[in-house]
């Protein structure tokens, strides 16, 4: 297994079955998923919004076990140095950054008709901002950088400051909140949820995370086959 | 001991003069909050709601101002090299660059960030308490501050990539400061706002360093 | 069976579900259109120094150019 994280002949042959079943699996736990999705009756409450929450909540989960497998392969790519896990950690990112994004625009618009704004800072929301706006500084100094190794180390040390900050940012607004009475907690997903509804949720949580699965591995192969055509260009000129 | 005595003296030296030292800072402080009622009207009830938030928002964005020099200067002329090779750790260095960056920035700033709030309708007694989370954040500001600088050495973006770097680094100081000020003027406990802000300062200056040092070293490579 | 009918919150379900549609496919073409580039690329650089390594093989070796003498 490690070798198909650090030798990139290994992981090549790894992904190249793996990324097409993950794409498989995510399309067909997607169909059931969604399938359960528009079977559940409108919630009590939330109405027909509650089909919001089944896209919702598995956009914010992947926000956040992306920014996971990003932190991860930078420490590996500081600690073993291999082109591999900086190429993980690069190709993770514009993914992190699209579902952080569906998070917000989805939140946003559930959150409309349920509390009459388009946006509320509690602090789970406000935390996926300040992630979607670590996302976008992440790439910026990625892009700004033309050194590849220089590029990801800096990035790899920024990730790793970012994993540390998130917590404090969840938490500090979490205090805040407390300190203005005035808004009331958002119990997004209730206190028990009906199994009618957590089976769809599952499903599509589940699907969500093999289809990023799926993409990080066919972007890193990407990011393989473009080092290895710069190799060869480098080659073939000199 | 005495190298970082000798750099510390050499940082003041150079953060006092060179163009005008904190002055820069201060007057873009000001224009900040001389914007803000000509922008969303001059309603003194409105205002004073939102002064002393605003006072801090607009502290935070001016300690941005001169952070792109912090190592730039060094880096650019060869210096960083020699003081990655000279007989302080590269940690040490960061620190005291920050320190510096404090003394002759932030403190200033923090000195006028009580007057701008009165300025903008906070009350009066809020003003002690507005400097002492000022001169606290403003060192998580530094330090903060300082690892978005060290990362984006030798990149092609400068100012505006180290503001979108640092700024979701400058977000629980805002909360925590702005916080107790807020809690203060509402006669609620104001102390826990401002022993988070300082563990968060203490915190930045504690590993802020390390940060700074590992992103030099590889900007040096 | 399945129930579409979304009712006065239509505005807001339909536009959630499509802009997911639209950023999740817009995330697979540009991964798929990323490593198709990539791939291609590879495939091209291998078949032209393929191509160089074979003319290397078939031309007469040239003559080296004869190195200054080094005056003593």
């Amino acid at each position: 297994m490690i070798a198909a994280l650090t030798n990139p002949a290994r992981f090549m042959a790894f992904s190249r079955w793996a990324a097409p079943s993950l794409g498989v699996i995510a399309a067909i736990l997607g169909a059931v998923g969604l399938w359960l999705d528009f079977a559940a009756p409108p919630d009590y409450q939330q109405g027909y919004t509650v089909h919001i929450m089944f896209i919702h909540v598995p956009a914010s989960w992947m926000s956040l076990f992306v920014y996971a497998c990003l932190a991860g392969a930078s420490l590996m790519g500081l600690i073993f140095r291999t082109a591999l896990a900086d190429a993980a950690a690069r190709a993770a990112a514009p993914l992190g950054a699209g579902f952080t994004f569906l998070a917000l625009a989805t939140g946003s618009l559930w959150g409309r008709p349920m509390w009459g704004t388009w946006w509320v800072w509690d602090a789970r929301l406000t935390s996926v901002l300040v992630l979607f706006l670590f996302y976008l500084g992440y790439m910026a100094l990625q892009a700004a950088i033309d050194d590849e190794t220089r590029a990801a180390r800096a990035c790899a040390i920024l990730a790793l400051v970012g994993a540390i900050n998130l917590p404090i940012v969840h938490f500090s607004v979490t205090w805040w909140n407390t300190l203005h009475q005035g808004s009331s907690v958002f119990r997004r997903d209730g206190p028990t949820m009906p199994a009618t509804y957590l089976a769809p949720l599952l499903l599509l949580g589940l699907c969500y995370m093999a289809a990023f699965g799926s993409l990080w591995l066919v972007r890193i192969r990407a990011e393989v086959w473009r080092r290895r055509a710069g190799a060869l260009a480098m080659r073939a000129a000199g | 001991m005495n190298a970082i005595a000798v750099l510390m003296r050499r940082e003041l030296a150079l953060n006092w003069g060179r163009g005008g030292g904190p002055l820069l800072a201060l007057a873009f402080y000001l224009t900040m909050a001389t914007l803000l009622p000509l922008a969303s009207g001059s309603e003194p009830a409105r205002l004073a709601v939102v002064a002393p938030g605003v006072a801090w928002l607009a502290l935070a964005l001016a300690s941005l101002l001169s952070l792109e020099r912090l190592f730039e200067r060094d880096y650019e002329d060869g210096a960083l090299d020699l003081l990655a090779l000279g007989p302080a750790p590269l940690e040490a260095v960061a620190f005291v660059k920050c320190a510096a960056q404090w003394i002759t920035t932030g403190a200033p700033l923090a000195l006028l960030a009580p007057i701008i709030a009165i300025s903008l309708g906070a009350e009066v007694q809020l003003a002690p308490l507005i400097v002492v989370t000022a001169l606290i954040g403003g060192l998580g500001f530094a330090f903060c501050g300082g690892i978005g600088a060290a990362l984006s050495l030798g990149s092609r973006r400068g100012g505006l990539l180290i503001a979108v770097i640092v700024l979701p680094l400058f977000v629980p100081p805002v909360i925590f400061g702005a916080g107790a000020i807020e809690a203060f003027a509402g006669g609620l406990d104001w102390k826990t706002g401002l022993m988070l802000l300082g563990a968060y300062s203490l915190a930045a200056v504690g590993l802020g360093p390390f940060a700074m040092a590992a992103a030099c070293r590889n900007a040096l490579s | 069976m399945l129930d579409f009918n979304a009712g006065k919150y239509a505005a807001f379900v339909w536009p959630a579900y499509a802009l997911s549609i639209v950023v999740i496919g817009a995330m697979v073409a540009d991964t798929l259109a990323r490593a198709r580039r990539w791939r291609r690329e590879v495939e091209t650089r291998e078949a032209e120094s393929g191509d160089a390594a074979r003319l290397l093989i078939q031309a007469p070796k040239a003559e080296p150019p004869s190195s200054p003498k080094v005056e003593s």
